[in-house]
């Protein structure tokens, strides 16, 4: 403000001597209280009204949901490993049976190529997917050799 | 808010109630309606975060207020602001005094600025802020702050020139 023109000099004095002292009168008084009350007012209603929309909003959101509860079962045990003793190259487990069910057998054995025909007690009479084991099993017998 | 804050408050209000008045007239460019709409709007805003700001500068944040909604108005335009090519010459003549002319054409003047410009205006040379309380208080850059008192007053000086001539 230093480097003031006397245009912007006079420009605020001009702004400063126009300035008449109005004294804060009582209705001034009153109406200031009444715009408080009514900004209350305003703000209590607001919030009242969010409040409001916001358990409505969580009550559609409940509606909306299933009403049973939510039950996750399996439906069928889930596939074990393929693993074999020969395999892993470790000495079978007491607990595990050596044989398979014969619709598991193909599962099996399309799920680990390496595993050898000799680990799989079921024989190649059993299905038409037998056949699709037998060629897997001997294309992997002879990438073994 | 409790009975001895509330007292603060009054004093403040009560204190400080003609300059604000002032600063809210020249803002909206003269209206004493306006103004005081304005004044009293900013201080209801004021009473709601007293206890926050009464220690730190209760002043600046009506200011700051009264500045923003200022501006708000202007843009909207709502009292049918114009431009014009010529000042109206309004009523003061015969009795009224050289005051009153004075701050009546100083006022008609600030009303033919756009609502930034005039609050940079006011804000630099009323309340003689530096230029970063300026832009604080317009909420823009330092630059944009500056550039909005050097047009205003650019402005004025075209159209007060022949106003605040010194008198012989």
């Amino acid at each position: 403000m230093d480097q003031m023109d006397p245009f912007e000099r006079q420009l605020a004095r001009l702004m400063r001597d126009t300035h008449e002292p109005v004294p804060f009168e009582p209705r001034h008084r009153e109406r200031l209280h009444e715009g408080v009350r009514v900004r209350r007012r305003t703000r209590m209603v607001r919030r009242t009204v969010g409040c409001a929309l916001a358990v409505v909003g969580v009550g559609i959101g409940l509606l909306l949901v299933p009403a049973g509860p939510t039950r996750v079962q399996p439906a069928e045990p889930h596939p074990r490993p393929a693993t074999s003793p020969t395999s892993t190259g470790s000495a079978p487990t007491p607990g595990e049976t050596p044989t398979a069910p014969p619709t598991s057998s193909a599962t099996t054995s399309l799920a680990n190529p390496g595993a050898t025909t000799s680990d799989t007690p079921t024989g190649p009479t059993t299905t038409g997917s037998s056949a699709t084991v037998t060629a897997t099993t001997q294309k992997n017998k002879g990438v073994a050799a | 808010m409790e009975q001895g804050q509330a007292g603060e408050f009054e004093e403040f209000v009560a204190a400080r109630w003609s300059v604000l008045l002032h600063l809210a007239r020249l803002l909206v460019g003269g209206d004493r309606h306006r103004a005081e709409d304005l004044a009293q709007e900013s201080l209801v805003k004021l009473w709601f975060v007293w206890p926050k700001v009464s220690q730190d500068a209760p002043e600046a944040y009506v200011r700051k207020v009264m500045v923003r909604a200022a501006a708000r108005a202007g843009r909207r335009r709502w009292w049918g602001e114009r431009p014009v090519e010529r000042l109206p010459e309004g009523a003061m003549t015969g009795d009224v005094s050289a005051d009153v002319a004075e701050r009546s054409r100083l006022e008609a003047a600030l009303a033919q600025l756009s609502p930034n410009q005039r609050a940079a205006v006011v804000l630099r040379y009323y309340q003689d802020l530096p230029e970063g309380q300026v832009a604080e208080a317009l909420g823009c850059p330092v630059g944009t702050a500056r550039s909005h008192a050097s047009r205003g007053v650019a402005r004025l000086r075209q159209i007060l020139t022949d106003a605040i001539e010194p008198t012989r």
